[in-house]
């Protein structure tokens, strides 16, 4: 009798003890899962700045780049009009009419150039101001640039129709993405012909672009050309969720597509 | 040592710290402090009526706390749980509660002298319930809470912990459990005075994380 009761004793402390024990897990389980819950907030708000501190780098870029472009015009190209203008006109003597009407209306040439200039470099401060009314005129803008040296012939080709709400910050990733590959057409690849292609589709957009210039070997890059310019195009595309591919040979060209979701 | 009174301490003490603790609390938790009365003068009662007065009986006691004791549990976890249709799902334990008590007084052939386990036990089990619809919120909100400062989180945990443990010991073994004796105490008797401690130890934490917050919110 006596161990029996001791055995129903037992049987209801281990019973007790494997409720609380159970109680005990869940309530365990509970407050684990809620710090992994604070853990996943933090790392989003982590993510979060870095995007939008890039999101700033980014258009501080395209501003410093636009304002150098602009400072390097001004002075190599509309100073130069301006001066040579000034230098004509200077050289005018009203004694000898024919000559001084030929160097007026030279002068005059030259001050409508510079005007023409003046004008392109407005469009070019706008440009960045036209991400705001749509990527496909900003990059028009930029083309239309480049295009005034007559070293390059570009063909720009827009596919598909932009969606009715644009996604301003993805545009102006995607615009800086644009001016870098440019600087490095520019910079390295000798090329003549670019060509742009803007395809919009219900996934996203993707931008490419194609140069025949003189191309390289993706895979080792020469030293005075190891910059930072493929890595932040394809940071850039990274942080918003797209995808970026090269293909260059050297002595074939380069192509570079980018393809992010948009909007 | 097996004699002494704990659960009634832990519930005077839990009390005294309510009233101290609780003074501008929002009114639902300012209503603890009114059960925690009606809980410790339940006790003193029952305990005088056996270890002073050496009545027979005081199950008749614990009857009637019964009442108010789930009726104010599922009213206040109704209120603090935020979740839908909480109102309904404590309306329909009312009436699960309530119906299997008059059952069981109807039973018991309308006397209150022998404790009413049955409808005990399914009250510990709707409060069980209950207690998880608040974890299973806690699983789902997508907001972080900073649990161990959260006077909610504590006030169910204490609960959950003291109703899981005894309904577990309850069910399986009713009436062996009421009547199995260590030393002239019964082992459910054992079993209460080690959660009932625990629960209310969980309480106190409630009210100074109540306080802190308060204080918080004041600066």
């Amino acid at each position: 009798m006596y161990k029996e009761q001791e055995e129903i004793i037992a049987a209801v402390i281990i019973t007790s003890i494997i409720f609380l024990t159970i109680a005990l897990g869940l309530i365990i389980l509970v407050v684990v899962y809620n710090n992994r819950k604070k853990r996943h907030i933090e790392e989003k708000q982590l993510m979060q700045l870095t995007f939008e501190s890039e999101l700033i780098k980014t258009q501080l870029e395209i501003r410093e780049q636009t304002m150098q472009t602009i400072g390097a015009d001004l002075h190599d190209n509309i100073g130069q009009l301006l001066s040579l203008t000034s230098l004509t006109l200077n050289s005018v003597k009203l004694e000898d009419a024919e000559k001084a009407q030929q160097k007026i209306d030279a002068a005059l040439d030259l001050t409508m150039r510079s005007i023409k200039e003046m004008r392109l470099l407005g469009k070019l401060l706008q440009g960045e101001q036209l991400i705001g009314l749509g990527l496909s005129e900003a990059i028009r803008h930029e083309i239309n640039w480049i295009e005034k040296s007559g070293q390059y012939v570009v063909i720009y080709d827009i596919e598909g129709e932009q969606p009715a709400q644009n996604n301003p910050n993805k545009d102006l990733i995607l615009f800086r993405i644009l001016q870098e590959v440019f600087n490095n057409i520019i910079k390295h690849s000798k090329a003549k012909e670019i060509s742009i292609k803007l395809a919009y589709s219900e996934e996203g957009v993707r931008l490419q672009v194609i140069d025949n210039g003189a191309g390289f070997d993706v895979t080792h890059l020469p030293d005075d050309q190891k910059g930072m310019g493929l890595l932040n195009i394809q940071k850039r595309a990274e942080i918003v969720g797209g995808r970026f591919f090269i293909q260059s040979q050297p002595g074939e060209g380069t192509c570079i597509d980018i393809f992010i979701p948009y909007p | 040592m097996l004699n002494i009174h704990y659960p009634l301490i832990a519930e005077w003490l839990c009390f005294l710290v309510s009233i101290l603790l609780l003074n501008n609390a929002d009114r639902y938790w300012h209503t603890l402090r009114f059960y925690l009365g009606v809980v410790v003068l339940t006790e003193s009662i029952a305990y005088y009526m056996v270890a002073v007065a050496k009545c027979p009986s005081n199950q008749w006691v614990y009857n009637l706390s019964i009442l108010i004791e789930y009726g104010y549990g599922i009213w206040m976890l109704a209120n603090l749980i935020q979740q839908k249709h909480i109102k309904y799902v404590a309306l329909l334990f009312y009436l699960l509660f309530y119906g299997s008590y008059i059952f069981v007084y109807i039973g018991h052939k309308y006397s209150i002298e022998s404790f009413f386990n049955i409808s005990d036990t399914i009250g510990s089990e709707l409060m069980i319930v209950l207690c998880m619809v608040y974890y299973y919120t806690l699983f789902h909100d997508e907001k972080y809470v900073k649990l161990l400062e959260e006077p909610l989180f504590w006030f169910i945990t204490g609960y959950f912990i003291f109703y899981t443990t005894s309904v577990g010991a309850d069910t399986f073994f009713q009436k062996l459990v009421s009547t199995t004796k260590i030393h002239s105490v019964s082992i459910r008797y054992l079993i209460l005075k080690f959660l009932n401690p625990v629960l209310y130890a969980c309480w106190i934490r409630t009210f100074i994380c109540i306080k802190n917050k308060r204080k918080l919110s004041q600066q």
